[in-house]
C-alpha cells in the first residue's frame, strides 16, 4: 500500500470519527448552551416571596418602654454601637441606648407606595415616672433637629416562602454594588477576572504549584465564572464529566454574556452562610444578614469581610468566629492594597473597624397560623409555587408585639389551666391530652388582623383552628339575639333597656320533641331586666326573646353581621347551639365597636412583586349594616357584662378600662370563649380540645383570663364608645322598667333610642 | 489528532457564534401628570393630649391634606387610610378618605366611611354639617341613589 493511499485511508478515518464527534459534541454544545440560555436568561432565582407585618408608628406620648422599643430594634436587625450621642451612629441600621434615650439610624424601605429614606433621630423618654410606664417624650430628628409629631418604624419580616432548597436572596443590580465590594471580590477570588475567558490557565498552574508546596488543597484555580457555572448550573459532586461541563459552559457563557452580566450573576448567586434552615445566598441577602445594611450602603471593612467570606462560610463566619473573619477581612485588606485599589490610610482604617453585627435571627417563623392564613387567602391568585419562586412582597396586617403577647398569653394561659384545673391537669398527665386555643385580634374599623394564635404549637398540629375548626358559638351568639330584639326595624317585637323578660321555665315544642332550655346553674329566676338576662348570660329568658324578635329575623342579623356558616331558624339557635369558624365570629362581632359598621377581617395589605409593583391591595372595606343607636345599645350591656356579669371575673384578674364582651360555654362545655372588644382592639379566644372532650370550664374560667392576659398589655382602654345623636338616657327602675321616682330602692340610667323611652314613672314604687 | 483539535474548535466558534442575539431592554411608559383639586374647608382635626396617637394621625390627614391639593388624590387617599390605621376612632380621617374616595370616583365606599365618620364625631356640629355637604354632592353625583 503506498504511503498516498494510506494517508488517504487515515484522513477518511479521521474524517469520519471527526464529523461523528464533533456532531455528538455539537450537540452536546447546543444542550449545554440551551442549558445556559433558558436558566441563566429567562428564570435566573426562584426567590422566596417575603412575608411583612404592618409597619408601626411611633409618637410622643405613646407607651412604651426603652427596653421594648429595642427589642422591636433587634427584631427589625438594628444593630447596637457604642458611643455617645451624635457620634455614635454614622449609618443605616446602628443604633444607640443610653440613659438619655434612644438614638436610633433609621433604616431605608421601601413601602408600596413610597420610598423612605433613613435618617438619625433620637428619642427621649418622659423618665417613667408615671403610673402608666414610660412614655416616649419627644422624638428629634437629628440631620434637621426638627421635632417629629410621628415616624413609622418599617415592617418587620414575619416569614420568607421557600422553595425546597431553602434560600434565601435579595437581588442586586451591579451598579448598586460598591466598587469597595467588587474590587475585593475580584481580587480575592478571581484577580485576573477581566483578562480571561472563562477559566485561566494561569490560575490553575499557580494553584497547582501552591497545593504542591503545601502538599494539600490551598487554592483554588478557578474563576469567578467557573464557580458560577458550578453552583448555578452544575452540582457539587467533583467528577471528570462536571469539571469538562464546567469548562466549557464557562467558555460558553463568557462568549454569551458580558463580563458585567456574569459578575452580576455571581454576586447574586454566590453562598454566604446560614440563617437558621435558610441559606443565605447572594451579596444582597449578606450585606443583610452580617450587617442589617443595604449593599449599597456597606463600607470598605464590610466590603471585604463579605469578599473573605466567600472561601469558607462557616468558617470565617463573623457570628461563629469573628476573630478568624477579622484576619480574613484584613488579608483581603492587604491584598487590595498591595494591588493598589485602596491606600495605605484606608487599609489601616478598615482593618481597625469594628465588626458591628446585628443579632442573629432563627425564628423565621414567627406566626405560624398567620402564614397559613396568608396563604390561604392568596391561594387563588398566586399559588404558592408562585409564592415561592417570583419574590413578592406581601405586606400583612400583623402587629409583631401584639402577635407575641397574644402568644404568650396563650401560652402561659393553658399552663395555668392545666396547673389549676384537676380534670385538665389529669387528663394532661395521664393521657397526654393538652388544651388548645385560638387567639384573634382584630382592629374592628379595618378589619385588620392583628394577632392570629391558632393553636399551642404548629410544629405538632398544623390544623388552623381559627380559619378551620367548627364549633358551637354558645352564649357567645347571645349578642346577636339582643341586637335583632332591641333594633326596632327588626324586631317582631319592640324591646327597650327598660324591657322586662321572663325567665321562668320553658318547654317547646320541636319536630324532635319537646324541648326544655335550662340556665347554666340549673335554676330560673322570674321576671328580669333585659340587662341583667344578657350580662348575666341566662338561656331561658333569651330564648324567649329569640322567638319574641322572630328567629328569621335573628338569622338575618346574623348574616348582615358577616356569619355565613348554615344556621337554621331553631329556638336553640338563640343558645348557639349550630357550628361557627372563631374568624367569622370574630369578624361579625367588629360591628359592635364600629357602630354597626361591618368590616371583614384582612390578614393581606399589599402584594408587590420584586420590582415594585402592586399586584394586590386590599383598602379599607367598611359596610354599615346596622344602625349607631341600636349599637350603642348593645355595647351598654356587652360592657355591663364585664362590670357585673359573667365576664366581670376580668377585674380582679387585673383588666381595667371601658370595655364590651360576652362569655360564651357550649351546654357540654366542650367550647369555652370570651369574645371582648374596646373602641379600638376586639380580640376572640376559645379555648378546647380538638376531639370535643369537655373541658369541664365556662368561657369566664378557661378563655377570659387569656383574653385579660393580651388585652392588659395591648388595649389602651380609657376611650369610650362614642354616644350616637339619636340617644337619650333616662333613669329606670330596673324591676318595674319604668321612670325612676323617689321611692324607688334601686335605680338605673339607662340609654335609649329616641323616642323608644318610657314614659310612665314606675308602678312598683309610685 | 491536530487536525481533530482544529475541527473541534471550529465546530464549537461555528455553534457559539449561531447563539441568539442578546434582548433589547423595554423603556418606561411616561406617568400622567397630577389633576390639581381644590380641597373643601373643613374644621381642623382635633388635638387631643390625652391621646397622643390622635395628634399623630391627625398630622397623617394634614399630610393628605397637602397631596389632595397639588392633585395626588390617590397618595392623599394612602395617607387617609394610614391615618385610620394608627388611630382607628379619629373620625376626620374617615370624612378625608370618604371625600379622597369620592375624588377618585369609587363612590360605593364613601357613604359608608362617612356614616363611620358622622358616629365618630357625634356632637361636633360643624364636622356634622362638613359630612352632610359631602353627602349631599356625593348623593347629588350619584347616578344611581347611593345608599
Amino acid at each position: 500500500m503506498s504511503s498516498f493511499r494510506l494517508f488517504f485511508q487515515r484522513l477518511k478515518f479521521f474524517l469520519f470519527f471527526g464529523i461523528i464527534f464533533g456532531s455528538v459534541f455539537g450537540l452536546y454544545l447546543f444542550y449545554l448552551n440551551y442549558q445556559i440560555t433558558t436558566k441563566f436568561e429567562y428564570h435566573r432565582w426562584n426567590l422566596p416571596s417575603r412575608v411583612y407585618s404592618d409597619a408601626v408608628y411611633l409618637f410622643p406620648g405613646q407607651k412604651v418602654s426603652p427596653a421594648r422599643l429595642e427589642e422591636k430594634l433587634i427584631r427589625l436587625d438594628y444593630r447596637r454601637v457604642p458611643g455617645g450621642a451624635g457620634t455614635s451612629i454614622q449609618a443605616s441600621g446602628e443604633y444607640h441606648r443610653d440613659s438619655r434615650g434612644l438614638l436610633v439610624y433609621l433604616h431605608d424601605f421601601s413601602y408600596p407606595t413610597e420610598e423612605f429614606k433613613g435618617f438619625p433621630i433620637f428619642i427621649r423618654w418622659d423618665g417613667g415616672g408615671s403610673a402608666a410606664g414610660p412614655k416616649v417624650d419627644q422624638i428629634l430628628r437629628l440631620d434637621t433637629k426638627e421635632s417629629l409629631v410621628t415616624i413609622k418604624l418599617e415592617p418587620e419580616l414575619i416569614a420568607s416562602v421557600f422553595d425546597e432548597k431553602t434560600e434565601d436572596r435579595t437581588l442586586i443590580k451591579l451598579a448598586d454594588i460598591p466598587k469597595s465590594l467588587i474590587d475585593a471580590i475580584v481580587t480575592i477570588e478571581d484577580e485576573r477576572f477581566y483578562r480571561h475567558h472563562g477559566i485561566d490557565p494561569q490560575s490553575i498552574l499557580r494553584a497547582f504549584l501552591v497545593d504542591l508546596i503545601h502538599g494539600k488543597l490551598v487554592q483554588g484555580g478557578s474563576t469567578l465564572t467557573q464557580q458560577l457555572v458550578k453552583n448555578y448550573f452544575l452540582t457539587g459532586k467533583k467528577s471528570f464529566v462536571r469539571k469538562f461541563n464546567e469548562i466549557i459552559m464557562s467558555l460558553l457563557l463568557e462568549r454569551r454574556y458580558t463580563k458585567e452580566e456574569i459578575l452580576e450573576a455571581y454576586l447574586n448567586e454566590i453562598y454566604l452562610g446560614q440563617r437558621g434552615a435558610a441559606s443565605v445566598a447572594g451579596v444582597g441577602e449578606g450585606a443583610h444578614l452580617f450587617f442589617s445594611k443595604e449593599v449599597s450602603q456597606l463600607t470598605l471593612a464590610e466590603s471585604a469581610l463579605l469578599a473573605g467570606l466567600i472561601r469558607s462560610p462557616g468558617e470565617y463566619s463573623p457570628f461563629r468566629n469573628p476573630r478568624k473573619a477579622a484576619e480574613r477581612r484584613n488579608f483581603v485588606l492587604k491584598e487590595m492594597m498591595e494591588k493598589d485599589l485602596i491606600t495605605k490610610r484606608e487599609f489601616k482604617e478598615a482593618s481597625r473597624e469594628k465588626i458591628v453585627l446585628p443579632a442573629l435571627r432563627k425564628d423565621l417563623d414567627r406566626a405560624p397560623y398567620f402564614i397559613d392564613l396568608v396563604q390561604a387567602q392568596l391561594k387563588e391568585q398566586f399559588p404558592l409555587e408562585k409564592l415561592r419562586a417570583e419574590g413578592h412582597r406581601i405586606f400583612t396586617t400583623l402587629d409583631l408585639d401584639w402577635q407575641r403577647v397574644a402568644e404568650r398569653a396563650v401560652r402561659e394561659g393553658l399552663d395555668a389551666l392545666e396547673q389549676k384545673i384537676p380534670v385538665v391537669k389529669k387528663r394532661k398527665e395521664e393521657e397526654g391530652k393538652k388544651l388548645e386555643a385560638v387567639l384573634v385580634a382584630v382592629t374592628p374599623q379595618t378589619g385588620y388582623i392583628r394577632a392570629y394564635v391558632g393553636g399551642r404549637d404548629f410544629s405538632k398540629s398544623q390544623f388552623n383552628r381559627p380559619m378551620q375548626a367548627m364549633r358551637q358559638p354558645g352564649s357567645a351568639f347571645k349578642p346577636f339575639v339582643y341586637l335583632t330584639a332591641l333594633d326596632p326595624d327588626r324586631s317582631k317585637k319592640s324591646f327597650t333597656l327598660a324591657s322586662l323578660l321572663d325567665d321562668s321555665p320553658l318547654t317547646l315544642t320541636t319536630p324532635e320533641g319537646p324541648w326544655s332550655p335550662e340556665n347554666y346553674e340549673h335554676d330560673n329566676h322570674g321576671m328580669i331586666p333585659l340587662r341583667t338576662a344578657l350580662e348575666k348570660s341566662y338561656n331561658v329568658a333569651t330564648v324567649r326573646l329569640a322567638l319574641d324578635a322572630g328567629l328569621d329575623q335573628v338569622v338575618e342579623t346574623t348574616r348582615l353581621a358577616g356569619i355565613k356558616s348554615p344556621i337554621q331558624p331553631y329556638p336553640s339557635m338563640a343558645l348557639g347551639a349550630f357550628e361557627v369558624i372563631p374568624l367569622e365570629l370574630a369578624s361579625a362581632y367588629t360591628i359592635f365597636p364600629n357602630g354597626g359598621a361591618r368590616s371583614e377581617t384582612l390578614s393581606v395589605r399589599y402584594l408587590v412583586t420584586k420590582e415594585g409593583e402592586v399586584l394586590e391591595k386590599k383598602g379599607l372595606k367598611i359596610k354599615k349594616v346596622f344602625s349607631a343607636e341600636t349599637i350603642y345599645l348593645l355595647n351598654s350591656l356587652l360592657k355591663g357584662v364585664l362590670e357585673r356579669g359573667t365576664g366581670a371575673s376580668s377585674r380582679a384578674l387585673g383588666f381595667q378600662g371601658i370595655a364590651g364582651g360576652k362569655t360564651g360555654t357550649t351546654s357540654d362545655e366542650r367550647d369555652a370563649w370570651f369574645v371582648g372588644f374596646t373602641p379600638k382592639v376586639l380580640a376572640l379566644v376559645w379555648v378546647g380540645y380538638d376531639d370535643n372532650t369537655p373541658i369541664d370550664m365556662t368561657g369566664a374560667q378557661a378563655a377570659l383570663p387569656i383574653w385579660v392576659r393580651f388585652m392588659k398589655e395591648v388595649a389602651d382602654a380609657e376611650e369610650d364608645f362614642p354616644q350616637p345623636e339619636k340617644i337619650t338616657r333616662v333613669t329606670i327602675d330596673p324591676e318595674s322598667g319604668g321612670v325612676a321616682t323617689s321611692n324607688c330602692p334601686e335605680k338605673r340610667e339607662e340609654p335609649f333610642i329616641k323616642g323608644t323611652e318610657p314614659k310612665e314613672s314606675c308602678a312598683l314604687h309610685p | 489528532m491536530k487536525s481533530g483539535r482544529w475541527l473541534i474548535l471550529i465546530l464549537l466558534v461555528f455553534l457559539v457564534s449561531c447563539l441568539p442575539p442578546k434582548r433589547a431592554k423595554r423603556r418606561p411608559t411616561p406617568s400622567l401628570p397630577p389633576q390639581v383639586v381644590t380641597v373643601p374647608e373643613a374644621p381642623p382635626p382635633v388635638a387631643e393630649p390625652t391621646r397622643p396617637e390622635r395628634n399623630a394621625s391627625n398630622t397623617l390627614i394634614v399630610r393628605g391634606k397637602n397631596k389632595l391639593e397639588v392633585g395626588e388624590t390617590v397618595a392623599a387617599a394612602e395617607l387617609f387610610h394610614e391615618a385610620i390605621n394608627l388611630d382607628p376612632t379619629n373620625g376626620p380621617a374617615y370624612y378625608y378618605l370618604a371625600y379622597a374616595k369620592y375624588r377618585t370616583g369609587e363612590l360605593s365606599e364613601v357613604m359608608d366611611l362617612l356614616d363611620r365618620g358622622e358616629n365618630l364625631l357625634s356632637g361636633k356640629k360643624d364636622w356634622l354639617e362638613v359630612i352632610g355637604q359631602l353627602r349631599s354632592e356625593v348623593q347629588a353625583a350619584s347616578p344611581a341613589p347611593v345608599q
